[in-house]
């Protein structure tokens, strides 16, 4: 018979396995970085559970009858590889999935490559779309975090300029005359959320979030918007006009331009760019 | 070091992995409410089981190396600190590790 411990530390590992195939359902066996990951805490776990475990002045002491009777490396028992493989799994994966809870729509749900991952009800003048980018969260924040770029990828976006701490918005309104407004950023969080909203014109508030998929994004993109009466109702109808399927293009079409801009260049960003840009740098092309 | 050898050999993993919080960005003692809900059910589940195991004589702790404080059901305080120091290493080295290697992909 398997003596308890490694009995149980097996049973440990396997319920881990089982929560995260059947139920968690994270991708995390995917990833390289985890697997890279147990590496290092394994190699990392030979001094720390080396000295825990040191003959003849363990801290910790077993009865030899529980153990499998193998002490490798200095005296480790081997079954604590699979115990710490079962904690530190398990972890990460609670880990993962406290992550992903924070987008309610993709809470749950598999990933589905290079498609839109989730959508909401379009409700009352407000829009909730999801977008897997294949670039990693700080480079997608840096591009959307430069506002001068919209007009490359929303379609009735003319122009936005940088005036000190506002957004202005310059706009295709109806009979093609311009209407213009000026937003906030009310949050900026980098890699992983930039949020806004209008403070004279139109009267709209968004907020975008970053999800770290490990190389690739969850894009989250949410916009709230008023529809009120006379002209200014005219200009919002045509912006919003079906306003699910222009937000969907504009996110695949943002999706597009990360994603050609990711792809090996020679003149691509450097780490250092990508991590530390002030929001005039990082232009789009 | 005596009686807080393994309190001192906890302390030591989290002031060397303290470091990829900042260099590689980690941030997760920055997202401590994440970071808790990771925790708290590995705390629950390896506490309960080390308990378990400690009541029936699987394993035990060499007296001199721990403080003697112990939390019901029989559970060493070096145990508690056991089951969230090492787990938040992993969580450490798993993003700082993801951020290398996202990065490293960004330059090339």
């Amino acid at each position: 018979m398997v003596p308890a411990y490694p009995l149980g530390s097996m049973l440990a590992a396997v319920a881990v396995v089982c929560l995260e195939l059947l139920w968690l359902r994270t991708g995390l066996f995917r990833q390289p970085a985890y697997w890279l990951s147990m590496l290092v805490v394994f190699v990392f776990m030979v001094p720390v559970d080396g000295w825990m475990s040191k003959v003849p002045n363990p801290i910790v002491i077993y009865d030899p009858d529980v153990l499998s009777g193998v002490r490798f490396p200095i005296d480790i028992p081997l079954e604590e590889f699979v115990y710490a493989f079962a904690m530190v799994t398990l972890a990460i994966l609670l880990w993962e999935r406290a992550g992903r809870e924070s987008h309610p729509a993709v809470a749950g749900r598999r990933t589905c490559g290079d498609r839109i991952v989730s959508r909401k009800e379009n409700t009352m003048g407000a829009v909730t779309k999801y977008i897997r980018i294949d670039a990693p969260p700080q480079q997608v924040y840096e591009l959307w975090r430069d506002p001068t770029g919209y007009p490359e990828f929303m379609e009735d976006v003319n122009e936005v300029e940088q005036r000190g701490d506002r957004w202005h918005w310059k706009v295709d309104g109806p009979a093609g005359i311009p209407v213009e407004w000026d937003s906030v950023i009310v949050e900026d969080i980098p890699g992983e959320k930039l949020a806004w909203k209008s403070v004279e014109g139109l009267s709209n508030a968004g907020v975008v979030r970053f999800d770290d998929r490990g190389d690739a994004t969850d894009l989250e993109y949410a916009i709230e918007f008023d529809a009120p009466a006379g002209k200014a109702g005219e200009v919002v109808a045509k912006l919003f006009d079906d306003p699910e399927s222009k937000v969907q293009r504009a996110l695949e079409s943002f999706k597009r331009l990360v994603e050609r801009d990711a792809r090996p260049r020679p003149d691509s960003r450097t780490e250092v760019d990508a991590g530390e840009a002030s929001p005039q740098t990082g232009k789009v092309a | 070091m005596g009686k807080y050898e393994y309190l001192a050999l906890l302390a030591g993993c989290v002031v060397l992995t303290l470091p990829l919080e900042f260099v590689f960005r980690a941030r997760v003692w920055r997202r401590p409410r994440r970071a808790l809900r990771a925790l708290v059910p590995v705390v629950l589940v390896f506490g309960t089981w080390d308990a378990v195991a400690i009541a029936l004589g699987h394993w035990w702790f060499n007296p001199r190396f721990v403080t003697g404080t112990e939390l019901p059901p029989g559970l060493p305080v070096e145990e508690i600190a056991f089951f969230v120091v090492i787990p938040l290493c992993g969580l450490l080295t798993f993003e700082a590790i993801r951020n290398l290697l996202a990065r490293s992909q960004t330059r090339r």
